[in-house]
């Protein structure tokens, strides 16, 4: 399926940022409207809507329906792990009633520029955040236990688990505070423990607040 | 440098101790395969030398070496075989006082400065030494499986473990080709401990309506599980 796109903007995109070809290859009037930051308008004729996310809910941009929400709008993100370079993973993010050629529009753009999909609920950090996040605050909390040194934490994560890198050097390397801030977002739609931001997520958040 | 000459495995037909006893020979340290079951040392003896004959293969050893890895194999059913080890790493069922009741015998077998070690995964190092006669003696060293093809072994020390024991058990790791990590004697060490609940999370994404698994988790190799966020680094 050949799909040409559409894209309003306003602000920087994490997903896409200056320079991506994904920006390049946009036409003035596409049958689907990606929108970087832009307010979403419904649009039904349009085939889809694709509404970039931070940590948020696309209900937040759509309104809910009791669990029956769902049109021509999606939300996306690519994953990031905080300032490196967007990967090759896009999160799809759909409702129970999303249209299916919606979604079949918006995989279609993505994997024509090269990106791997995959679909997710909509749900408070999707797929990524939602398994790592827990992971790196595990990490964290080990670590102020002195279960091991962060060197060797991360080296048995890459020697016995295959990882490129380890959840503590990971998690600095994105940075603690905004670790946090997702954290923090799972936390507060889960309630789960695993989900509440580690001490040195916390110290990092409140010095990146100048508390 | 390691002071280690000879190492004795128990549980050597078994998954871990099987693929510890490769290691230790093929790094050529005399290597003493102890188990109870005098079949199961058989069927281990041959898979290990099908193993060497495709390391050979492959080409990541040679003919020479994967003869002298063999000669430095010597299947035992008796605890008296032992005797002569300097390490002995114990890899039988993961049941404390089975791990308990092997130490207790090994010690009046051994010679003073035998050092013991155990792979186990989820048990206490401190007690596992327990009542065993040389608890300063007893160090943790956790092996990742499949033992012949993972590098990482994580050790631990008990409350009791010298650090003199530890110093002389991680340099015998390190002479055996492995690469160390120290951790606390604590259920899971740090992969377990990480690894564990991060199955459990993707279960309950799955059963929450998130996507079906391949996406989650994706076996890239034969030999190990890739797992999360290293396929969208
Ligand atoms: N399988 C893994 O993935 C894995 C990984 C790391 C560590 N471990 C640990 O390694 C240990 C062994 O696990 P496994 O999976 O190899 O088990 P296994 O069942 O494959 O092998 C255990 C072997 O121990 C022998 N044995 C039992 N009691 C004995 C005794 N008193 N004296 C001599 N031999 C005895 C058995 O005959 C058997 O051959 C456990 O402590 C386990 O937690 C396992």
């Amino acid at each position: 399926m050949t799909m040409t796109y559409a894209i309003r903007r306003n602000g920087e995109s994490r997903s896409f940022p200056d320079g991506e070809p994904f920006l390049a290859a946009a036409a003035p009037d596409g049958e689907v409207v990606v929108l970087l930051g832009a307010p979403c308008e419904p649009d039904p004729s349009k085939t889809a809507i694709l509404v970039e996310l931070g940590s948020e809910c696309l209900g937040v941009h759509t309104g809910e329906a009791a669990g029956e929400e769902g049109s021509n709008v999606l939300g996306f993100a690519r994953y990031r792990n905080g300032d490196d370079p967007p990967s090759a993973l896009v999160e799809l993010v759909r409702q129970p009633n999303t249209e299916a050629r919606a979604l079949e529009a918006a995989r279609a753009i993505f994997e024509a520029a090269g990106l791997t999909v995959v679909v997710s609920a909509d749900r408070v950090g999707r797929i990524v955040d939602r398994l790592v996040r827990p992971k790196y605050n595990a990490a964290l909390r080990l670590l102020d236990d002195g279960l091991a040194r962060a060197e060797d934490m991360d080296l048995a994560c890459r020697l016995g688990l295959g990882y490129p890198d380890g959840p503590i050097e990971r998690a600095m390397r994105g940075g603690l505070a905004h670790h946090h801030a997702v954290s923090s977002a799972l936390f507060a739609a889960s309630g789960q423990p695993g989900d509440a931001p580690a001490r040195a997520a916390s110290v990092a958040a409140a010095r990146a607040e100048g508390r | 440098m390691s002071a280690i000459r000879k190492v004795g495995v128990c549980g050597a037909a078994g998954t871990m101790g099987a693929g510890i006893a490769i290691v230790s020979a093929r790094a050529g340290f005399h290597t003493v395969c102890y188990d109870v079951d005098a079949d199961g040392l058989g069927r281990a003896a041959s898979q290990t030398a099908s193993f060497f004959a495709r390391s050979v293969e492959r080409g990541r050893m040679t003919e020479e070496a994967r003869e002298a890895a063999l000669a430095k194999l010597a299947p035992v059913t008796e605890l008296d075989g032992l005797g002569e080890c300097d390490l002995v790493i114990e890899a039988v069922f993961e049941d404390l006082p089975a791990k308990q009741a092997l130490f207790r015998a090994l010690d009046p077998v051994c010679k003073d400065g035998t050092v013991f070690a155990s792979n186990t995964s989820t048990l206490s190092i401190t007690q596992i030494a327990s009542g065993c006669g040389r608890e300063d003696r007893v160090v943790g060293m956790h092996f990742c499986l499949p033992a012949q093809l993972m590098k990482l072994i994580e050790m631990s020390p008990g409350l009791n473990t010298s650090e003199e024991v530890f110093d002389a058990a991680w340099a015998w790791t390190e002479a055996a080709g492995q690469t160390p990590v120290r951790t606390q004697d604590r259920p899971g060490f740090i992969l377990n401990a990480l690894l564990v609940p991060f199955n459990n999370d993707a279960i309950r994404a799955v059963e929450a309506g998130g996507p079906p698994p391949p996406p989650i988790s994706t076996p890239r190799s034969r030999r190990r599980w890739v797992t999360g966020w290293d396929r969208w680094s």
